[in-house]
């Protein structure tokens, strides 16, 4: 990649930073109340249990559902102040489900995340086609970029959508679930490219459902229950047996993963299972 | 454009062209060649200036411009809904059209063009079908549901009014040609007009069909976009219904068979409007040629060829799903 724009950030170094927002989805409120803050040049991870209200998180900063009360500050400056396009050149989101239009190649879906670039009238530029062109390199995808993406494996396919956001070239990439229908070598492949992605500087916050794989691959942790942050900080101190039983309600004890020495979680027992 | 875009454009204008020397110089009035090249260079006697310039060639352009109309509501709707079969002729919007076109020209003053009833109706029932169905799929559904109940409205109407004018209503239900070039000037400038936004819309629908989050989060408002493309793709659905009634299958078909035939995976509204063009001047030759002196509606030919294009493309898929 080439050379990355330096970092832009709230007073203190936040990229993301969220103040008592509360956000009500179809008259249900989802977050009340939450408070947090990203890092800029992080690699944050969102863990909790299923629907306490991550993805809606990702959402209220990516500017896709309205917040009902609270201040939403994207890089120092309140998600209000931002206008559509220039949100979208900052920060890029790739949701949990994504479906391709029928037939359509590889290099046509990574060219859309050029849009917030273009408007109406304006010419396919060079900068575009450089754009997409990285893209399709940083995800290894430049030899099938001619191919129809309902043909390719279900781990090229996501790298095809996380090269859409790396098209887009938002500094701070929100991805909703990255991993879920992939196998375990195709989860390894996309966390891999998101640590390099993070080590060239971007901000990363992902929600991940593997909380062995948010230890090895998270510079932060954001531990997410009923619908507020119940811990955060370096993985190696946040993610504890006390705080997952709190967040997931399963008992478990954590020994080291031998590979990368960060923590691993085995299940003990889930109250109510009979166990 | 890439080539295959390119050689479909050229492909379709070569087919107009054809078309156009054919609707010219065939008909029921025995015109030579000779004498429609010395009338059109302004030499030729009152008969053949009369059927060239006040029949044929108003009747032609009509074809193509509703026809264009059609297809490019087609392409928006078909887009925005993500599903084939969300064109406006299916989704009860041509209906709704045809119903307030119909409350115009039989119930209301005749102050009130019939125009601006198909406005209102199309307009009308969009609303309805984005309040109960949201888009997508349901709101295909919901439109499906509404265009049987305004079949029942339209044919309720018909039997209110008195039989001369009911015949005419029932022809022009059917959707017609036939001596409705009086509109021709309206209905041209307004499918102009509104062909210029349905252009500029095509790129932003192209990533609105990525889904809502994903639209979100490029830069685009994908509830307020939809707004403006079911007010444009109405406009021209409208300028079309009230010029000629409310054809079938035109606005259906010629997206997907565009789509289809360039091989992308984006809305090519432009490309649509010329298919669509070109299909509704071949079926309405089909329509007064092929049963001369008999004329049949040119809504009568487009449904055979509609009913044959969804037949070929529900079996394509079943044999494609069953791979």
């Amino acid at each position: 990649m080439t050379t990355q724009p330096p970092h832009a950030s709230g007073a203190n170094g936040a990229a993301i930073d969220l103040q008592h927002v509360t956000i009500a989805y179809h008259r249900r409120v989802v977050c009340d109340d939450i408070s947090l803050s990203v890092a800029a040049g992080s690699f944050t991870v969102l863990v909790g249990a299923n629907g306490c209200g991550k993805s809606t998180l990702l959402k209220a900063v990516a500017g896709t559902v309205p917040v009902a009360a609270g201040t939403v500050t994207v890089e120092g400056r309140p998600r209000r102040a931002w206008g559509r396009r220039e949100l979208a050149r900052r920060v890029g989101l790739l949701p949990q489900s994504n479906v391709a239009p029928e037939g359509i190649l590889v290099r046509d879906l990574v060219a859309r995340g050029r849009h917030p670039y273009r408007s109406a009238l304006q010419r396919w530029s060079r900068a575009d086609d450089s754009a997409v062109d990285e893209a399709l390199a940083a995800t290894g995808l430049t030899a099938v970029a001619d191919e129809a993406v309902d043909r390719l494996s279900g781990g090229q396919r996501q790298r095809a959508w996380l090269a859409m956001l790396l098209a887009q070239r938002s500094e701070i990439m929100l991805l909703d679930e990255p991993t879920t229908y992939l196998d375990i070598a195709h989860q390894h492949e996309l966390l891999e490219l998101l640590g390099r992605l993070h080590a060239e500087g971007r901000t990363i916050v992902a929600v991940l459902h593997d909380l062995n794989q948010a230890a090895r691959y998270a510079s932060d942790v954001l531990v997410v229950a009923g619908g507020r942050v119940v811990a955060a900080g370096r993985p190696a101190e946040v993610l504890t047996a006390q705080v997952v039983e709190e967040a997931f309600g399963v008992r478990c004890r954590v020994g080291t993963d031998p590979v990368s020495g960060t923590p691993v979680f085995f299940t003990e027992s889930v109250p109510g299972a009979g166990g | 454009m890439r080539l295959r875009g390119v050689v479909l454009v050229a492909g379709l204008c070569a087919t107009a062209a054809g078309l156009i020397v054919v609707a010219v110089s065939t008909g029921t009035a025995a015109i030579s060649w000779g004498e429609v090249v010395s009338t059109l260079l302004g030499e030729g006697d009152e008969r053949s200036r009369l059927v060239l310039f006040e029949l044929r060639l108003p009747r032609l352009a009509l074809a193509l411009v509703v026809g264009g109309a059609l297809a490019a509501a087609g392409a928006l709707f078909q887009s925005m809904t993500r599903n084939p079969l969300g064109s406006p002729d299916l989704v009860g919007f041509t209906t709704g059209a045809a119903t307030g076109a119909l409350a115009a020209l039989l119930l209301l003053p005749t102050a009130v063009p019939a125009g601006a009833g198909a406005v209102v109706g199309g307009l009308a029932v969009a609303a309805v079908a984005l309040a109960l169905g949201g888009t997508g799929h349901r709101l295909v559904l919901v439109g499906i549901g509404l265009a049987a109940l305004l079949t029942s409205v339209n044919a309720y109407l018909l039997t209110r009014a008195d039989v001369t004018e009911a015949q005419s209503a029932a022809v022009w239900l059917v959707g017609s040609l036939n001596g409705r070039t009086a509109y021709l000037p309206m209905t041209a400038i307004a499918v102009a007009v509104l062909l210029v936004p349905a252009a500029l819309l095509s790129r932003s629908l192209a990533v609105m069909e990525l889904g809502d989050d994903k639209a979100d989060s490029l830069g685009i408002a994908p509830a307020r976009m939809r707004v403006v493309v079911v007010v444009v793709a109405i406009g021209l659905t409208a300028a079309a219904v009230a010029a000629a009634g409310p054809i079938a299958f035109v606005a259906l078909a010629a997206p997907q068979l565009a789509r289809r035939a360039a091989r992308a995976a984006r809305p090519l509204v432009l490309t649509s409007a010329l298919l669509g063009a070109v299909l509704l001047l071949a079926s309405d030759l089909l329509a007064q040629r092929v049963l001369a002196p008999q004329q049949l509606p040119v809504g009568a030919a487009t449904g055979v060829l509609g009913g044959v294009y969804l037949a070929v493309v529900l079996a394509l898929n079943a044999r494609r799903e069953r791979r």
